[in-house]
């Protein structure tokens, strides 16, 4: 028997869906496993309606199942798995682009899932860093410091192309110097 | 700048052309009730696929005897997977073993790779094909579950194993091994290209198979053949790493393996360190590296190490990448406080067997 509840459930699912999906396409980069996200994170946030309807901000709360379900389910051997051969392959494109921006598309999605889900976080969502680290369930630091490891690793893919700085001064601006022997490091 | 071009490559993403919506808020409603009987039931949810596997996992043998020798010393070249009599799946699946294998597929796909955890076995199926430039693009999948015995139950035409609906029953009963066979919805449908011809649109099979339950999403041709297809097997997995001298409590809790000539072959599996704490080991072709962190030197190797800051609410994550030997990434993360940091762990725990599968272990533990 469906409640009063369940009825605001359903009405405000349907008009979020087409965001929510656009939003779990970004951390998944696959509109099939973006729908498997979104699926999850439906039937999570129903099971939680209540609490969401009565939070201050409904939209940051589900926001927030949704990047943590994706964060979680990546963390499954069926979504790490890996294949070995020579050969990638690369998923259908929807759209034409050039070079660049194919290479920062690859290099975005080859990132851990928390990273890419900070930057998705952050330049797509336009949250600051209070406000990801709510949707991460983690602190500022730690958004401070994904943020800074995700944009240093795609630079070190694909190059100087998208910066002003000159290479050296980005390699002091991060923080990465030469390899040092270590004796014990934990 | 990068940040700028990052907006700018989400926003086209985001407003390129989509492919016909699958999920549904009706079903999520639906999910969500049943979900909520059974927790205020008292039920314990156990997902299938836990991130982090907190908490205790029933490792219960599920080997017959006889299948469990001693540990290997060499290479066994030509290790092939003793078929299983047909029989009943087991209660638990033992993480270090495939327990079945496709029998048959269709032209032009291959069996790519599976997952072994106590709850279930997966296994999965991919072709390519070309695009209209001539390069190779992901094409269609096939990817069939088995759950342990007693995970599974059919309610009110939900089927649900492990306490999550795997499937909404939408039509008709066929039959696989003279067992009712359900076609349905749900969240394992498998990916495949856009615009896909209707003949040719992903379905999802539930059936009963072997005292339990199985699922198989695929294309539609040709998926009744492949479910009636599906072969049981016994085979130890190998796995690319060893880890000397950890505690005797560690336990492998779930391992993914794919085809080779020497067996199923492990790059990725997950070890339950303590109640909170667990150890990932992957490996990768060298490419787009997914290792980044501050560049050290152990042992005479280049490495890189990453950690989260410490957050009071999360377990501090440590990952560790081996970027250039053997001309693979190789990648050991802690969650948690593992009892041994990742770094001593590499160097005075942990050997690398080298890219020959038919040199792996199928005891990467002490």
């Amino acid at each position: 028997m469906r409640t009063h509840q369940d009825v605001g459930f359903t009405d405000y699912m349907s008009a979020r869906m087409p965001s929510l999906r656009r939003l779990a396409l970004l951390l998944c980069q696959d509109w099939h496993r973006a729908d498997d996200l979104l699926q999850a994170a439906m039937t999570k946030t129903f099971v939680h309606w209540s609490k969401a309807a009565g939070a201050e901000n409904t939209d940051a709360y589900v926001r927030a199942i949704l990047v943590r379900e994706f964060v979680q389910e990546r963390r499954s051997g069926w979504a790490r798995r890996v294949s070995l051969t020579d050969r990638p392959i690369e998923a259908a494109a929807a759209s034409a682009d050039h070079d660049g921006a194919l290479d920062l598309r690859a290099a975005v999605a080859a990132l851990p899932p928390r990273q890419r889900a900070v930057l998705v976080l952050r330049y797509y969502c336009d949250l600051n860093v209070d406000q990801s680290a709510h949707a991460l369930g983690c602190t500022p630091g730690t958004i401070k410091s994904q943020t800074a490891k995700a944009l240093a690793s795609l630079r070190r893919v694909i190059g100087a192309e998208y910066d002003v700085l000159p290479a050296s001064r980005e390699r002091a601006a991060v923080g990465f110097g030469e390899p040092r022997e270590v004796a014990d490091h934990a | 700048m990068l940040e700028q071009a990052l907006t700018e490559l989400f926003e086209r993403q985001t407003s390129a052309d989509q492919p016909p919506m699958r999920a549904s808020v009706a079903q999520a409603a639906s999910d969500g009730q049943a979900l909520r009987r059974r927790r205020r039931a008292g039920a314990v949810v156990t997902p299938l696929f836990a991130a982090g596997a907190v908490g205790a996992i029933a490792l219960a043998a599920a080997v017959p005897p006889g299948h469990i020798g001693a540990h290997p010393t060499g290479p066994r070249a030509g290790a092939a997977a003793k078929p299983q009599q047909a029989g009943l799946l087991p209660r638990h699946f033992n993480p270090q073993y495939e327990y079945a294998t496709f029998g048959w597929l269709p032209a032009g796909a291959s069996f790519t790779g599976g997952w072994t955890a106590p709850g279930s076995i997966n296994l999965e199926a991919d072709s390519t094909i070309p695009n209209a430039t001539g390069s190779q693009v992901a094409g269609y999948s096939w990817r069939w579950s088995g759950y342990a015995r007693g995970q599974c139950h059919l309610h009110s035409a939900v089927l649900v194993c492990g306490g999550q609906s795997v499937m909404r029953i939408a039509s008709g009963v066929s039959e696989v091994g003279g067992k009712p066979a359900y076609w349905g919805y749900g969240p394992q449908y498998p990916g495949g290209p856009l615009n896909i011809p209707g003949r040719l649109a992903p379905h999802l099979l539930a059936y009963e198979y072997a005292g339990s339950w199985a699922t198989l999403g695929a294309p539609r041709s040709g998926l009744l053949k492949v479910a009636r297809n599906i072969r049981m097997v016994l085979a130890k997995i190998r796995y690319s790493v060893h880890l000397a001298g950890v505690p005797a409590s560690w336990q492998i809790v779930n391992s993914s393996y794919w085809p080779s000539p020497a067996g199923p072959a492990s790059y990725s599996f997950s070890v339950r360190a303590s109640a909170t704490s667990h150890v990932d080991v992957d490996m990768g072709p060298v490419g787009v590296l997914p290792c980044q962190g501050q560049r050290l030197v152990v042992g005479g190797v280049h490495v890189l190490v990453s950690q989260d800051y410490p957050a009071a609410a999360n377990p501090v994550t440590y990952t560790f990448c081996a970027p250039r030997d053997h001309g693979v990434w190789f990648r050991v993360n802690e969650t948690g406080r593992a009892g041994i940091g990742v770094v001593p762990l590499f160097r005075s725990h942990l050997r690398l067997l080298g890219l020959d599968p038919a040199h792996w272990t199928t005891q990467p533990l002490n």
